[in-house]
């Protein structure tokens, strides 16, 4: 449904230019939700931009459901107004001269993909049903809360029933509690649909819970791209690793096949093939898969420790353990018993290390 | 004795709370105050002066007799109507001009950006009645050159074009209003959010109809603040009435007012000056409560948002050219040609339509007449307006800013308006009242006759200018920013000085600049309030003008617009950064 | 008390009035040597350096040593109203003599606001003194139609005032300047009121172009208005030295002459200087000196240029007792006209 190959874009700065996107390739299949993930710089505002049409890239192409919308070689770039899109923008830019009918009623009415003017109040209902604002219809549009304007925003971007929907942080000005509840309802109203979805957030937990698909950005670049559950577990490089969920990094040597000397001695782990011995090499491992006991064991893969911090959070606890100098962050559910200056055991399972180069 | 001594300490801290908010409040009080009088009082004099019939001085008994002298004669509803009309009409064409200059230089990738607003503030330099002679070279229906060669061309018996009725009066005007109405607006469009554009687009809406139904509504109250600002002005001047309307005899209220003021014969008739000028006030404060009732409505329309990215400039492609075409046609209308005429009336012994033996006799003597003929106190004294003028202004507009955008002051709502009336009085009354207090009550009142009335006068004229711009540029420093500064324990004073100005330092910068450009071109309050000590650059035009010494104030013309082209060339170029130079966020 | 004495002396003396004049103008430079001061009002035009030549050329007439202050007209109507206002208000005026025109003086004569002094009696001839001894006239203006040489054929040329009424000058070729005051000399001289009104509500009906006085010279040299129904001669003075190719329909008759007058105001602080420099102005030394400056000089001097173009035409003076009907007609016409309302 979204193509993009080669996005490239460099921006004048006032220090020489900066290079936005270095080559980015994607592609949303129809009816997907992909969230672009990364922090602020990345790049994944600019790729949405382009996608819409709102950021003119230097190099490369974007195909919208099978039309080819920018290609510099080929000269062609269809102007945002053309392309068959509907966004929802981080400040909603709900327009404050308008009521809520007309603000969703103006891409029907003003548009390329105007309609029947007898159609557009029926059209405009039902975005509003989609969203769950019926009755508000006549109010101006300033008077509404966050969330409604958030909703209004959803409302006018999907009214001309687009082929995608592009979402640049809409949920970053939320408070946290509504925060999650739109985020459930988003997921309802994009699949009750089937619009293919590109979402752009630096949130790693809104990034894992909406998409089908997550592309991790960073400097311009797409580390990883797959299923949320994929690139939770399998984080291909160190900073998707760090960036997305908590991790504990351990630097450390690689001496026999399996084992890594470490500040936290010599740790067993399943190491890639192709690092060869004495290289450098950084660990890491969730801190949901460290395994802490009260009672003394001894195992290869264990070793003694103290609670330092504990930091309850009802369903859970996260723990900061300190063992042989290194200081370990371990989840526990919330009813451990474990307390501040506890000694326990440290257990690191061989297999849920990740080790990178 | 440890408890009751931190019980001590406790209510310290709260009496001096408590007298900080009521010294927030105090001072607002006092710029209250200091505004109301600064407004007030030369209105009041105007009031005083329409209800007395003899001299500045003279103690005479109130009477109306002004007024049933003014109201009782029909003509003068006819020149209401011509004055209106012309009002009306010279907004109209500045709009038609400033609207697609904004939205062609804010928003698309237009070339030649930097050299346009160099040329745009050069633009306003040009005084208005040299740039008339210019127009009237070219359209005057007997020796205009636009009309011989329309004659030529279509084979017609009489002139198409006039200059002489209220279309021409309303053309002249309204072209000159531009650049000041451009910066006015482009800092409007500057504190608009990208996003409400760019939404649009996805919603599949045009570029142009995006600005018809987007733009153009959200910033309605600075369209409309520009517009009564340019309407009261409109009614103010008296250039382009003198020397286009006066010889078709079309006649308004300022002409009337500085008639009266200036006869040439016999004394002058403060009262009738007065009277007439009532029904200016009238207008004024009408437009006023318009204005304040739309912003009323527009208040919500201040969207403003954090996000640190420019909008990405429209692409004009194909229409690069046009457009740049319709910039140049007003650029040649507002600059080239009335700076070719002004260059090649300084180069002439005398005036003259071009010719072979006008050429032939090209001559330099009147550059180097220049400082024979003016001396170097006009030059100290538009210094002083330049400096002094934009200074006070914007001291005055960073408080009442402050108070209005940032505390929490009962009638911060009412300083506001009250800051904006200057904006509906228009200038002429503003100094004929002053003139009239320092005429009348020089004792208290001892700046007749000195720079320091004009500097006066203009910098009531402009508040309600830099407090709009100070109060958009305020807005946008976020309140956090702020409250950061008091949290560290910074005094609300010292979080004035050390946090909020500087973050608005460019802004204010740029009004600054804008306000002494202004200044220094403004011609109907200095010669309202003109006196042989107090001469400016722009009354010393004038009166050359009046003289007849059209080589000599061409040549001044020519030297002053080249000079300021070099000081705004290199500020603009050198200072890119931080923002257009007159801009004003 | 001095003053009567002399004329005591001048009348035991022997009645020889050049005797008396002698006598007195010693008394009043005694007087003046004592006030070493005079503030002076006059014509921009004048400039500082002609009124320090003017200085210059009073003090080595009379042996003195008095100090000028030169304050140069910036607007001389209001500085007139100026003048009546600080007299309402108690106040001494600033200045202590003025020299502005007739019209302007009239405004103050109308309000008791000039010192009369006799000087007739320091040999000032009679028709120069006006204003019931207040005022003495030290230069001439003179107006008349005036059009550009090298545009209006010379049969278009007006021959006399009538002239100015043809239709032909119909669409604006015509122009009148805001001097309305001039049509009203006339109206108050040779030609009376009925007269004067019909002809400028003739004049008005070719729908004139308006115009300020320095701007009509240019609309005249750029060909703009072929004749303007008057312009002063400061306007062609200046137009000569450009040699810009305006001239006079000297023709015409009778010709408007607006003067300039020098009289000592009322609370002056220095009367006596100022007497005595009213005196001086109507001398040759000063003739000289404000023709060297303004370009303008006074008919009654003889030898004078004023004197010479005023040799054999009729010339319509201004009179004290037609201020008043002045100022009132000149109203009138500048409505009539269209310059007001």
């Amino acid at each position: 449904m979204i193509r993009v190959s080669g996005l490239r874009k460099s921006f004048a700065a006032r220090h020489g230019t900066v290079r936005a996107l270095q080559g980015i390739d994607l592609e949303v299949g129809a009816g997907e939700f992909c969230v672009l993930l990364g922090p602020s710089g990345s790049g994944k505002t600019t790729t949405l931009r382009c996608v819409a049409g709102l950021e003119r890239p230097d190099a490369g192409e974007i195909e919208i459901g099978g039309v080819l919308v920018n290609s510099p070689p080929r000269g062609i770039y269809v102007p945002t107004e053309k392309r068959d899109i509907g966004m929802v923008f981080q400040s909603y830019a709900i327009w404050p001269h308008m009521t809520v009918f007309q603000n969703i009623a103006f891409p029907l009415t003003q548009g390329y993909r105007r309609v029947p003017k007898n159609l557009v109040a029926e059209k405009v209902r039902q975005a509003l049903k989609l969203v769950q604002l019926e009755g508000l219809a006549d109010r101006p549009a300033t008077d509404l809360s966050g969330g409604q304007q958030q909703r209004v925003a959803m409302a006018r971007a999907l009214v001309t029933e687009p082929k995608i929907l592009l979402m640049d942080e809409p949920l970053s000005n939320l408070d946290a509690r509504l925060r999650e509840r739109m985020r459930v309802e988003l997921k309802k109203i994009t699949r009750a649909i089937g619009v293919t979805t590109l979402y752009v957030t630096h949130d790693q937990a809104e990034a894992l819970s909406l998409g089908d698909k997550v592309c991790v950005m960073n400097d311009g670049e797409i580390l990883q791209v797959g299923r949320p559950r994929e690139v939770y577990a399998h984080p291909k490089s160190l900073f998707v690793a760090q960036f997305v969920g908590e991790m504990n990094l351990i630097k450390g040597t690689v001496k026999d096949r399996g084992v890594v000397h470490s500040p936290l001695g010599k740790i067993h782990c399943r190491l890639p093939h192709d690092i060869p011995s004495g290289r450098e090499v950084t660990l890491a491992i969730r801190p949901e898969h460290v395994g802490l006991l009260e009672r003394d064991e001894q195992s290869s893969n264990s070793l003694r420790g103290q609670v330092v911090t504990k930091n309850y959070l009802g369903d859970a606890a996260l723990l900061e353990i300190e063992a042989n100098g290194v200081v370990l962050i371990v989840k526990l559910p919330g009813d451990t018993d474990l307390q501040v200056g506890q000694q326990a055991s440290v257990f690191l399972p061989p297999d849920r290390w990740h080790v990178y180069p | 004795m440890k408890a009751e001594s931190l019980r001590g300490a406790v209510a310290l801290r709260e009496t001096v709370g408590r007298i900080r908010q009521y010294g927030v409040t105090a001072f607002a009080g006092f710029l209250f105050v200091a505004l109301s009088a600064l407004v007030g009082v030369p209105i009041g004099m105007v009031v005083l002066m329409s209800l007395r019939t003899g001299f500045p001085g003279e103690a005479t008994p109130l009477t109306l007799e002004n007024f049933v002298e003014v109201y009782s004669d029909s003509g003068t509803y006819e020149i209401l109507f011509n004055t209106l009309a012309f009002a009306f009409g010279s907004v109209a064409v500045a709009l038609l001009f400033t609207v697609p200059l904004v939205w062609l230089l804010m928003r698309t990738d237009i070339p030649l950006k930097k050299t346009i607003y160099v040329l745009l503030t050069v633009g306003i330099l040009i005084p208005v009645f040299l740039r008339t002679i210019a127009w009237i070279l070219l359209l005057s229906p007997r020796i205009g050159l636009i009309n011989q060669w329309l004659q030529k061309i279509f084979a017609l018996d009489s002139p198409p074009l006039s200059l002489y009725n209220l279309t021409g009066m309303a053309f002249i005007q309204g072209i000159s209003f531009v650049p000041g109405a451009f910066f006015m607006l482009a800092a409007a469009y500057r504190a608009m959010d990208p996003a409400l554009e760019e939404a649009a687009y996805t919603g599949g809406v045009s570029k142009l109809r995006t600005f018809l139904k987007i733009n153009i509504p959200i910033t309605l109250p600075a369209i409309a603040g520009v517009m009564v600002y340019l309407f009261m002005t409109a009614i103010a001047v008296f250039e382009v009435p003198a020397i286009v309307g006066l010889p078709a005899r079309i006649l308004v209220l300022s002409s009337l007012i500085y008639q009266a003021t200036t006869p040439s014969t016999g004394l002058p008739s403060y009262g009738i000056a007065g009277a007439y000028g009532a029904m200016m006030l009238l207008l004024g404060l009408v437009l006023a409560a318009l204005y304040v009732r739309l912003v009323k409505q527009g208040k919500k329309y201040t969207v403003i948002t954090g996000r640190g990215y420019r909008p990405r400039e429209i692409a004009l492609g194909r229409w690069k050219w046009p457009a740049l075409a319709f910039v140049f046609l007003y650029l040649a209308i507002e600059v080239f040609i009335p700076f070719l005429v002004l260059l090649w009336a300084s180069l002439l012994p005398y005036l003259q339509l071009p010719s072979a033996s006008a050429l032939a006799s090209l001559t330099l003597k009147h550059y180097l007449a220049i400082p024979q003929h003016t001396g170097a106190l006009p030059f100290i004294n538009t210094i002083i307006l330049m400096f002094a003028v934009p200074t006070a202004t914007m001291v005055l507009s960073v408080l009442v800013s402050w108070v209005v955008v940032r505390t929490q002051v009962k009638f911060r709502g009412v300083l506001d308006t009250l800051a904006f009336v200057p904006h509906a009085v228009p200038g002429i009354l503003l100094a004929v009242g002053l003139a009239y207090l320092g005429l009348a009550y020089r004792d208290i009142f001892p700046l007749y006759g000195t720079i320091f009335i004009i500097v006066l006068a203009h910098t009531i004229n402009w508040i309600a200018y830099g407090t709009r711009t100070t109060n958009s540029v305020m807005i946008q420093v976020h309140r956090e920013l702020e409250e950061a500064g008091k949290v560290a324990g910074a005094s609300t004073p010292r979080v004035l000085v050390r946090i909020v100005i500087p973050l608005i330092a460019a802004g204010i910068f740029n009004s600054w600049i804008w306000i002494g450009l202004l200044s220094y071109r403004e011609v109907t309050m200095a010669l309202t309030l003109f006196t042989r000590k107090n001469v400016v650059i722009s009354t010393v035009v004038w009166q050359f003008w009046g003289s007849g010494w059209i080589p000599e104030v061409s040549a001044l013309g020519v030297v002053l617009i080249l000079f300021a082209l070099f000081v705004v060339g290199v500020l603009r170029f050198a200072f890119a950064r931080v923002g257009e130079v007159g801009s004003a966020a | 008390m001095k003053q009567a004495r002399l004329l005591l002396l001048a009348a035991l003396v022997g009645f020889s009035p050049a005797n008396a004049a002698a006598a007195k103008i010693d008394d009043l430079i005694a007087a003046a040597k004592k006030e070493g001061v005079i503030e002076f009002y006059g014509p921009s035009t004048l400039g500082p350096q002609g009124a320090q030549a003017l200085a210059a050329a009073f003090n080595k007439k009379y042996g003195l040593n008095i100090k000028l202050n030169y304050s140069p007209s910036g607007n001389m109507t209001r500085d007139t109203a100026k003048v009546v206002g600080l007299s309402a208000s108690g106040v001494a005026p600033e200045w202590d003599i003025m020299v502005v025109t007739d019209a302007h003086h009239g405004s103050l004569w109308l309000r008791k606001l000039h010192i009369p002094f006799d000087y007739k009696s320091l040999g000032v001839s009679p028709n120069q003194i006006e204003y019931d001894s207040g005022t003495v006239s030290v230069a001439n203006q003179f107006a008349l139609p005036a059009y550009n040489k090298k545009i209006l054929p010379a049969k278009d040329v007006p021959k006399k005032w009538e002239d100015l009424l043809d239709p032909k000058w119909k669409g604006g070729k015509l122009g009148v300047i805001n001097s309305t005051h001039h049509w009203a000399r006339l109206a108050a001289g040779p030609w009376g009121e009925e007269k004067t009104t019909a002809f400028v509500k003739k004049l008005a009906e070719l729908k004139p172009t308006l115009s300020r006085a320095g701007e009509m010279a240019q609309r005249l040299l750029i060909g703009e208005v072929l004749v303007s129904a008057t312009l002063q001669d400061s306007q062609l003075h200046e137009a000569a030295e450009t040699g810009a190719p305006l001239a006079f329909a000297e023709e015409v008759s009778p010709v408007i002459s607006p003067e300039y007058h020098v009289g000592v105001l009322k609370g002056a602080p220095h009367p006596n200087v100022g007497h005595l420099f009213v005196v001086f102005m109507t001398t040759p030394e000063a003739q000289e000196v404000w023709e060297k400056y303004t370009g303008h000089t006074s008919v009654h001097a003889k030898g004078t240029k004023a004197y010479k173009f005023a040799q054999g035409k009729q010339v319509v003076f201004m009179k004290q007792d037609k201020a008043e009907m002045i100022d009132k007609l000149a109203r009138q016409y500048g409505k009539i006209l269209g310059f007001d309302r």
